[in-house]
């Protein structure tokens, strides 16, 4: 799993690919810990080069989700496709972070 | 220079682990004995936040030299702490020690540690293979370590070592003491030995409580629900539910939970879950979500209420990084209506004595944890005597398995369709069919069958 963070005026963009899983979810779970700190608010996560997730990268992803949140902020996720896009569906996640699921 | 000095320094930069602090925080504000319970789950998870160099236990004496005590594993630690007890650790005042197991047999009388004076007590724990650290006293020293850290930062006093080890820098050759290679290297003995105050006996005797209550609990809540439960109908007949239930705890601990609570001679309220996430934050989440059902369920809330109100609570609470999945199904054996409602979870199928499915299904409602003011549906059905409810939970990890396509419920339905008809059979059935199809079964497997008289 690799992912590069970019920002764009005042977006955030966050992209991500590979395997988004318990063993790879530790490493960008710090780098939300860095996104909140540094105060960013507005995020767009792009997944589009996600091909697997499961409940960790979820928690993870939730989490920059709640976070951001709390500080008046917003989290849109992008590019979800295929397994990444049927869990998130299942676990009716894609009400949750709008409606870019595409 | 012997071999086990070249690996471990004499003195390390032992920073606090943030997290570590905080569970021990969360630890402090459980009641007993829902705090026996995450120690319990703790014991999985910890471990994994440190990848040290080698497993053991470390006193750090007031020469501020630390000394690794040999060949030791977690098994050793209890009777550890005891000898550290005796030999004063109460400096430190926390609540970090376990009284002697009587599994091992009694404490050898040590002369490594009497009279000596520990400032700190280090534990640097790696997982050596693959397999989940499963005893009790492999979660008592996790929490252990973390209590006692979250004490020492407490205290603001510079000269107290800290424990819980992040990976250690390379050892600096020239400070290497040699002694460290001697598992009974000499203390400072100028401290005589004192007496264990008795607000630390207290404390010691409650966490051992703590411990065997965890035991209980874990039997209790995962693994073991009434086997018949009996309701009354309308017009007085007795109806018994049979109930089978079956808790498979996976290598990654998932944290699924389930509970079945008689709220009155003629309702009971079942509920399943699965807690997202790994790790302590989904190993409290599940004690509180447990913790939270019964009253709400007594309470004489529905269903959808109940998956509500726990959302809420959840949300309070504010765990950022988990959520539950979560089925409520509530019988009511005085006019033979299920009502279901659903939070993203697996829905529960209803099986009929002629082999036939119902598969109640509300609009399923957002994960418990994640929505503020999330609201959740009912969907109500009739029942006959006679058919057996089945609530699972079914990990995404499961879902991996047949990627791309997320589990249909069809291989599950076709099982329960094709069992015999009882409680028993199904949760067998069920079981047998998820081990042929998930070999390395990453996700905890838990099932509850109530047969409806």
């Amino acid at each position: 799993m690799t992912f590069t963070r970019t920002s764009e005026g005042d977006t955030t963009y966050l992209v991500i690919t590979g395997t988004l899983d318990a063993m790879t979810a530790p490493e960008l779970r710090t780098e939300v810990d860095t996104i909140v700190s540094e105060g960013h608010r507005i995020v767009v996560v792009d997944l589009g080069g996600v091909e697997l997730i499961d409940s960790s990268g979820v928690a993870v992803l939730v989490a920059l989700y709640k976070r951001v949140k709390a500080n008046n902020g917003s989290v849109q996720i992008r590019g979800l496709r295929d397994q990444p896009a049927a869990i998130f569906k299942l676990l009716n996640l894609d009400r949750v972070f709008g409606t870019k699921t595409s | 220079m012997s071999d086990v000095a070249s690996k471990f320094p004499v003195e390390m930069p032992l920073p606090v682990m943030k997290s570590v602090k905080s569970v021990s925080d969360e630890l402090a504000r459980l009641p007993y004995p829902e705090r026996g319970r995450a120690i319990r789950r703790l014991g999985h998870d910890l471990p994994a936040m440190f990848s040290a160099t080698a497993g053991g236990v470390y006193l750090i004496g007031r020469d501020r030299h630390m000394r690794r005590i040999a060949g030791v594993g977690a098994e050793m630690l209890p009777q550890l702490c005891e000898r550290a007890l005796r030999a004063g650790i109460h400096d430190l005042g926390a609540p970090v020690l376990l009284p002697p197991d009587r599994q091992f047999g009694s404490i050898a009388s040590a002369p490594i540690l009497d009279g000596a004076t520990v400032l700190g007590m280090v534990i640097v724990y790696r997982t050596i293979d693959a397999k989940p650290l499963d005893s009790i006293e492999h979660g008592a020293v996790m929490a252990l370590g973390a209590v006692l850290s979250h004490y020492l930062v407490n205290r603001d006093e510079p000269r107290a070592p800290i424990a819980m080890a992040a990976p250690a820098p390379p050892p600096k050759l020239d400070q290497v003491d040699d002694r460290v290679d001697d598992p009974y290297g000499s203390f400072d003995r100028d401290e005589p030995t004192t007496e264990i105050p008795t607000s630390l006996a207290n404390q010691i005797r409650r966490i051992q409580e703590d411990l065997s209550m965890a035991h209980k609990i874990q039997r209790r809540f995962v693994g073991e629900l009434p086997k018949y439960v009996p309701l009354v109908t309308r017009d007085r007949q007795v109806k018994v539910l049979r109930i089978a239930a079956e808790y498979r705890p996976a290598f990654e601990i998932g944290g699924d939970f389930y509970d079945l609570i008689k709220t009155s001679d003629h309702r009971v309220v079942v509920v399943i879950g699965d807690v997202a996430g790994k790790g302590i934050a989904a190993a409290l989440i599940m004690t509180r979500a447990t913790t939270e059902l019964r009253s709400l369920a007594n309470a004489g809330h529905g269903p959808a209420e109940i998956l509500a109100e726990m959302n809420r609570q959840l949300i309070a609470d504010g765990h950022d990084e988990s959520f539950v999945t979560a089925v409520c199904v509530e019988i009511d054996m005085s006019n033979q209506v299920i009502r279901v409602a659903n939070a993203s979870h697996v829905p529960p199928v209803i099986r009929r004595a002629d082999g036939g499915l119902l598969i109640p299904n509300p609009r399923s409602g957002a994960p418990l944890g994640l929505l503020e003011n999330e609201s959740y549906s009912v969907a109500e059905c009739q029942f006959s005597f006679g058919d057996i409810v089945v609530l699972m939970t079914d990990g995404i990890s499961e879902a991996l398995d047949l990627v791309p396509e997320i589990v249909p419920s069809s291989r599950l339905n076709k099982t329960i369709a094709a069992a015999r008809h009882d409680a028993k059979s199904i949760v067998t059935q069920l079981i047998d069919e998820a081990d042929r199809h998930n070999v390395k079964r990453r996700d905890d497997v838990a099932l509850v069958a109530v047969q409806l008289g």
